[in-house]
């Protein structure tokens, strides 16, 4: 799994519309949308407030073609970091 | 002596689970309660191996093989969500994966339960089988415990050092009963019990989910069963070495009594 960060919420779920297209989702065998949108809460980071797009890398829902390669990250922990459960 | 071609997911039929109401009621291992839900990653649609997917397909749907009339089929919607079929269990990401059970069962009160998992951590994060939907990150943790301390996070107090584990990086069976008194005791590889707690809790949806319970199950899943009811010794063992019988690379298991 890569990512790609939108500084829009509009531009994020524009991105999803064309994935879900290019997918063929909804695909009739329980599959209803490609992502859900999330945003990275750590205001300590640099891309705070961005939205987050999984972009997959293989399987079924391989879509990493569709984009160019710059634009690509890695799963920054940092975008919304956990703790332990208490 | 038959084999997968038919309902089963690879082990001989007459070695596959029986209970009331399943997908079978006579086998070698009897079990005479049937389970609320039972997910086994060898028949994925709960109905028959032989409609499995191929290995790395990505699973909207695991379906539950236990025989209740109520939908608790667990499902993922989102593609970017979907944990991945590997034939005999299902991988989960660690990031983001996870799966919705339909009418999630929950705790109304004083009720008993019964939660019996098979499943193998990658590495040495969260682990998280079974959890509470609606997700919340706090310590209504069906396969933690309270209290501070988070058992199954390398570094802190373990069943590891108890002699049982170790219990990241390899196939485990784990248990976890209540009593209608809330006496709570976790097991792992049979009659290991390594906590007791008493929890008294009134949850909705605390079996809600699979590969999620406020935190991401970064690992495989191979089998879950979920009964509402604390269950005897004799069914326990039951279960335990149907277990130990249908996945080989499951530790040695300890008897009930």
């Amino acid at each position: 799994m890569k990512y790609r960060l939108y500084s829009s919420r509009s531009g994020w779920a524009s991105r999803n519309n064309s994935l879900e297209s290019h997918l063929g989702i909804p695909d009739g065998n329980g599959t209803l949308h490609y992502a859900k949108i999330s945003e990275v809460e750590n205001s300590e980071n640099a891309d705070f407030g961005k939205y987050i797009m999984p972009v997959m890398t293989q399987g079924k829902w391989k879509c990493d073609d569709q984009f160019p390669s710059s634009e690509l990250v890695e799963l920054d922990p940092d975008w919304n970091p956990i703790e332990p459960p208490e | 002596m038959a084999t997968s071609s038919g309902a089963g997911g690879g082990v001989a039929l007459t070695d596959e689970l029986a209970y009331p109401n399943g997908l079978w009621t006579t086998s070698n291992y009897e079990c005479s309660v049937q389970p609320i839900y039972h997910f086994d990653a060898s028949i994925l649609d709960g109905a028959a191996a032989a409609n499995n997917p191929s290995a790395g397909t990505a699973v909207a749907t695991w379906g539950n093989r236990s025989g209740q009339s109520t939908d608790y089929d667990a499902v993922q919607g989102t593609a970017s969500q979907q944990p991945v079929f590997q034939d005999t269990y299902l991988d989960f990401d660690g990031t983001n994966d996870y799966l919705f059970v339909n009418n999630p069962p929950g705790l109304t009160g004083g009720e008993a339960f019964t939660l019996i998992t098979v499943a193998y951590k990658d590495g040495t994060t969260m682990f998280a089988p079974v959890g509470k939907q609606a997700m919340i990150n706090s310590y209504y943790l069906p396969l933690n415990y309270s209290n501070g301390t988070t058992y199954f996070l390398a570094g802190s107090g373990s069943v590891s050092t108890a002699g049982y584990g170790p219990h990241f990086n390899s196939l485990q069976q784990f248990v976890l009963t209540k009593d209608t008194s809330n006496d709570v005791e976790y097991f792992l590889q049979g009659n290991n019990s390594y906590k007791t707690l008493s929890y008294g809790y009134t949850l909705s949806g605390l079996f809600g989910t699979l590969g999620n319970n406020g935190y991401y199950h970064n690992g495989r899943i191979y089998e879950v069963l979920f009964f509402n009811s604390q269950l005897s010794a004799a069914n326990l063992n039951v279960i335990r070495t149907y277990l130990n019988n249908k996945y080989a690379g499951l530790p040695s298991s300890t008897a009930f009594s």
